[in-house]
C-alpha cells in the first residue's frame, strides 16, 4: 500500500481544503512534514485514523474547524471531510469520510453521523464503490472490511505511528490476525475454510454428502437381471420365429388341403356313399346271418310237428273208431298196482285182504292200465296231438316270413354290393377326402394352437421388453448416479488436494513469517539500538526484550526510549517483511488468475509493501538513535511519511537527505492555534 | 509440495494447479470486496471444481 494523497477539508486546524501529495518515488520515498508545536502535526495522523477507522482522540464536535463552527449561522450546514487516496495491490482506492455540522435554533452545534465511501478503480478504468448493506446494524460492514484488508485497524497504530502516544504493542490481542492479513495468509485461510474436509459446510463435505454409496450392488443386480431378461427375450424371439414358421407351414398346409378338398368335392360324396354302403352291407350281412338263424331255428322247432300233423290226425281217427278211450289213472303203471296188491294195502291204508271188494277195485284199476288197456295211452296221445296242432299252427307263415326276410336281405345285399362295387370302381385311384378333411381339421387345430401360442409369445416378448426397458432405465439412472459418483469422487479428490496444498503452504508461510519477522526485527533492532539487548517474538507475535547476562537471557524493564526503539524495530521489521515478500513473491497475475505456484510446487503469496506514517517518531530517543532510525526506515519501508518538529529534523536530516521526495511545512496562519495551512517547500 | 491423499490417480497436475490458482484468485478478489458470503463462495468454488473436472475428462 502506498498513500498517494490526503485532502483535509475543515478538519481541525485545517480550515478549507488542504491537500498533501506524498512522494511515491521508490528511491526518494520520504515525505517530510515539519511543523511547530500545536500547528497540527498530530492532526494529520488523526486525519488518517478518522478517515479510515473513524478513530480520533478528541471529541466529535472538535473534528470540525473551530472558526468554521463559529461562522455557522442558525440552521446552516458545514461539512468536514478527509479523503485518502492510496494504491493497494495495484488498485487505486479513494476513501472519503464526511460529517455534517448544523447549528440549531438554540445555537447548539449538532453533528450528523459520519458517512464513508470507498471507491476503487477497476482494471477497465471505471470506478466501483464498495457496497453498503441495505439493512443491519452496521451498514458500513463491507467498507470496514475492505479497509481492514488494506490496512488492519489493529495495525494502524504501527503504520500511523504516534511517537508520543504509542502504547505497548505487546498488549495488542489481534496482532496475530493482523500479521496474517498483512502477509496475505488470510486469503489462504479463507480458501482452506471453504475446502476443509472436516467442516460440514465445506466444498469437500458437500461433495462427499452427495456420493451415493451402495449404488454398485444395485447396479450389479440390475445388470444380472437385464442379462437374464435379454436371454429370455432372445428365447422368446426364437420361439416367435419358430411359431411364425409353423403358422406359415400350417397356413400353407391349409391352403393345400383346401385346394385338395375343393378338387375332390365329388369324391367326397362318393366316399361318403361308399362308406354308407359298406356300413349297410355290414348290417345286411348281419341281418342275413340273423334271418338264417331264425329260419333254421323256427324250422327245427316246428317242422316235425307241422309235417307229422296229417299223420297224427289220421291215427286219431282210427283210435276214435276203436273206442279205447276209457279213463285209467293217468301215469299209473300196471306194475304199480301189482306192487300195491303184493303188499296188501292201498295207498289210502285200506287193507286189501281184510276189506271186501278192495282188492277187486284195485285190480279193476289195473285192467284200465296198459298193457291190459290202451285208453290211457290214447288219451295222452290225443293231448300230444292237440299240443302239436297248436304249435304247428302258423308254422308255414313263420317259415315263409323268415325265408322272405332272409331272401330280401340277400337281395338287398346283392344290391348294395353291386352299388359298392360301382362306387369303388368310380373312386378307385382318387384321394381319401375324409382323410384330407381330417388332416384339414387337424391342421386347423394346430394352426389355432400355434396362433394362440404366438399371441402368448408376443405377450411374453412385450412383458420381457418392458422388463428390459425398466431395467435399462434403472441402470441408466444408476449409471447417471455412477457417473455422478465418479465426477463427485474426482471433484472431492481435487478439493482435498487443493486443501492439502493450501494447508501445507499456509503452515510453511506462517513459519517463515515468524522466522523472518524475528530475524528482521532483530536486524533492525541491532542497527537502531546500541546495546546488548535482543528481541524475541512469541507465538502471538508479542515482542520482548532480553538482555544477555553471561550466557543467560533475561527479560528487562524498558525505558521510554528503549520502548520506542523496540516498537520501531517491530514495525520496521513488519514493514520490511511485507516489502521483502512483495518484492520476492513471484505470484504472476494474468487476466484469468494469479499464479501462486512456485517452481517447486510451493505456495507463493505476494503481499503488499506498506508505508510508515510517523508523527514525532523521535520524541523519546536520543540523537544517536534518531540518526540510526532515520538511516534504517527509508530502507525497510516502501514509503515514509515523517511528521516532526524542526529540532528533531536537524538530527535526522543528514541521514535522510538523499531520500527526501517532497517536503511540506505546516504554518499557523496569523499564529492562530485554530487555523493552519500546509505549504509545500 | 504435492498432496498426500490417496486419490492421486484421479488428479491431473495441470488441472490441479489451475484450480489452486483460480481458487486463490477468487478468494483474493472476495477478500478485498467481501461481496460474497461463505456459502456463496463455497458454491462458487464447488462449481469451479466441477466445471474444471468436467473439462478434465
Amino acid at each position: 500500500m502506498i498513500i498517494k494523497s490526503i485532502t483535509l477539508y475543515n478538519f481541525r486546524q485545517y480550515k478549507g481544503e488542504h491537500k498533501i501529495e506524498f512522494s511515491m518515488d521508490k528511491d526518494k520515498n520520504v515525505t517530510v512534514i515539519l511543523g511547530i508545536n500545536t500547528s497540527g502535526k498530530t492532526t494529520l495522523i488523526q486525519a488518517f485514523n478518522w478517515c479510515l477507522y473513524e478513530k480520533c482522540s478528541f471529541k466529535t464536535r472538535e473534528v470540525i474547524n473551530v472558526e468554521v463552527v463559529k461562522a455557522l449561522t442558525i440552521n446552516s450546514v458545514k461539512e468536514v471531510s478527509v479523503e485518502v487516496v492510496l494504491i493497494h495491490e495495484e488498485k487505486e482506492y479513494i476513501i472519503n469520510r464526511t460529517q455534517s455540522f448544523t447549528k440549531n435554533d438554540s445555537g447548539n452545534v449538532r453533528a450528523s453521523r459520519s458517512n464513508i465511501n470507498v471507491q476503487f478503480k477497476e482494471s477497465t478504468g471505471g470506478m466501483q464503490s464498495i457496497p453498503k448493506l441495505k439493512s443491519g446494524s452496521d451498514q458500513d460492514l463491507y467498507i470496514k472490511e475492505t479497509i481492514n484488508k488494506i490496512l488492519p485497524e489493529s495495525l494502524s497504530d504501527y503504520f500511523f505511528f504516534d511517537g508520543e502516544r504509542i502504547s505497548d504493542i505487546n498488549n495488542r490481542g489481534d496482532v496475530v490476525a493482523a500479521v496474517r492479513g498483512l502477509m496475505g495468509l488470510d486469503v489462504i485461510s479463507s480458501a482452506m475454510d471453504r475446502l476443509d474436509p472436516s467442516k460440514a459446510s465445506s466444498v469437500t463435505s458437500k461433495l462427499s454428502n452427495e456420493l451415493d454409496i451402495g449404488n454398485d450392488q444395485k447396479n450389479i443386480k440390475y445388470k444380472t437381471d437385464l442379462e437374464k431378461a435379454k436371454k429370455q427375450l432372445e428365447t422368446h424371439q426364437q420361439r416367435k420365429k419358430t411359431a411364425r414358421e409353423e403358422i406359415e407351414f400350417f397356413e400353407r398346409q391349409k391352403d393345400e388341403l383346401t385346394a385338395l378338398l375343393l378338387a375332390n368335392k365329388d369324391a367326397k360324396e362318393n366316399q361318403k356313399r361308399k362308406i354308407n354302403l359298406e356300413k349297410d352291407i355290414e348290417i345286411i350281412s348281419k341281418n342275413i346271418v340273423s334271418a338264417e338263424n331264425r329260419l333254421r331255428n323256427d324250422f327245427s322247432t316246428s317242422a316235425m310237428k307241422f309235417f307229422a300233423l296229417p299223420l297224427i290226425k289220421k291215427a286219431l281217427l282210427v283210435i276214435d273208431d276203436a273206442k279205447q278211450d276209457a279213463e285209467g289213472i293217468p301215469e299209473m303203471r300196471a306194475k304199480a298196482i301189482e306192487h300195491i296188491i303184493a303188499r296188501g294195502y292201498c295207498v289210502c291204508g285200506c287193507d286189501l285182504k281184510k276189506n271186501e271188494g278192495a282188492k277187486e277195485n284195485v285190480l279193476h284199476e289195473k285192467s284200465l292200465l296198459p298193457p291190459q288197456h290202451m285208453g290211457t295211452i290214447i288219451r295222452t296221445y290225443k293231448q300230444t296231438y292237440k299240443r302239436f296242432e297248436r304249435e304247428a299252427l302258423g308254422f308255414d307263415a313263420i317259415i315263409k316270413d323268415d325265408f322272405s326276410n332272409y331272401q330280401n336281405n340277400i337281395t338287398l345285399l346283392g344290391e348294395k354290393e353291386d352299388a359298392l362295387s360301382a362306387i369303388s370302381k368310380q373312386i378307385k385311384g382318387r384321394l381319401d377326402v375324409e382323410k384330407i378333411e381330417r388332416d384339414y381339421q387337424k391342421n386347423e387345430k394346430d394352426l389355432k394352437d400355434k396362433r394362440e401360442l404366438l399371441i402368448k409369445i408376443m405377450s411374453d416378448i412385450k412383458f420381457t421388453e418392458s422388463e428390459i426397458a425398466s431395467l435399462e432405465k434403472k441402470i441408466e439412472s444408476l449409471t447417471l448416479v455412477s457417473e455422478k459418483n465418479q465426477k463427485l469422487t474426482k471433484s472431492i479428490a481435487y478439493s482435498r488436494a487443493v486443501y492439502e496444498w493450501f494447508k501445507q503452504g499456509y503452515d510453511r508461510q506462517e513459519r517463515e513469517v515468524k522466522e523472518h519477522l524475528l530475524e528482521s526485527v532483530n536486524n533492525i533492532f541491532e542497527k537502531m539500538y546500541h546495546g546488548r539487548r535482543k528481541v524475541t517474538i512469541n507465538e502471538k507475535y508479542q515482542i520482548n526484550l532480553i538482555t544477555m547476562v553471561g550466557d543467560e537471557a533475561t527479560s528487562t524493564d524498558e525505558s521510554k526510549g528503549l520502548e520506542s526503539v523496540k516498537n520501531f524495530s517491530f514495525i520496521s521489521g513488519l514493514v520490511d517483511l511485507a516489502r521483502t515478500k512483495a518484492r520476492t513473491g513471484s505470484a504472476i497475475e494474468s487476466e484469468e488468475s494469479i499464479n501462486i505456484i512456485g517452481e517447486n510446487d510451493e505456495l507463493i503469496v505476494s503481499t503488499e509493501a506498506y508505508p510508515l506514517v510517523m508523527d514525532a517518531p523521535f520524541s523519546n530517543v536520543d540523537e544517536i538513535h534518531i540518526n540510526n532510525i532515520a538511516r534504517i526506515i527509508p530502507e525497510v519501508a516502501e514509503q515514509v511519511i515523517l511528521i516532526l518538529m524542526k529540532k528533531d529534523w536537524e538530527f535526522a536530516k543528514t541521514a535522510l537527505e538523499n531520500k527526501i521526495g517532497c517536503s511540506y511545512y505546516i504554518e499557523k496562519n496569523g499564529n492562530s492555534d485554530t487555523n493552519s495551512s500546509i505549504r509545500r517547500t | 509440495m504435492e498432496s498426500n491423499n490417496t486419490d492421486e490417480h484421479l488428479i491431473n497436475l495441470i488441472t490441479l494447479n489451475k484450480l489452486k490458482n483460480r481458487i486463490y484468485t477468487m478468494e483474493r478478489d472476495n477478500y478485498k470486496t467481501k461481496k460474497i458470503t461463505h456459502s456463496q463462495m463455497v458454491d462458487k468454488i464447488r462449481q469451479l471444481i466441477e466445471r474444471i473436472v468436467e473439462n478434465d475428462n
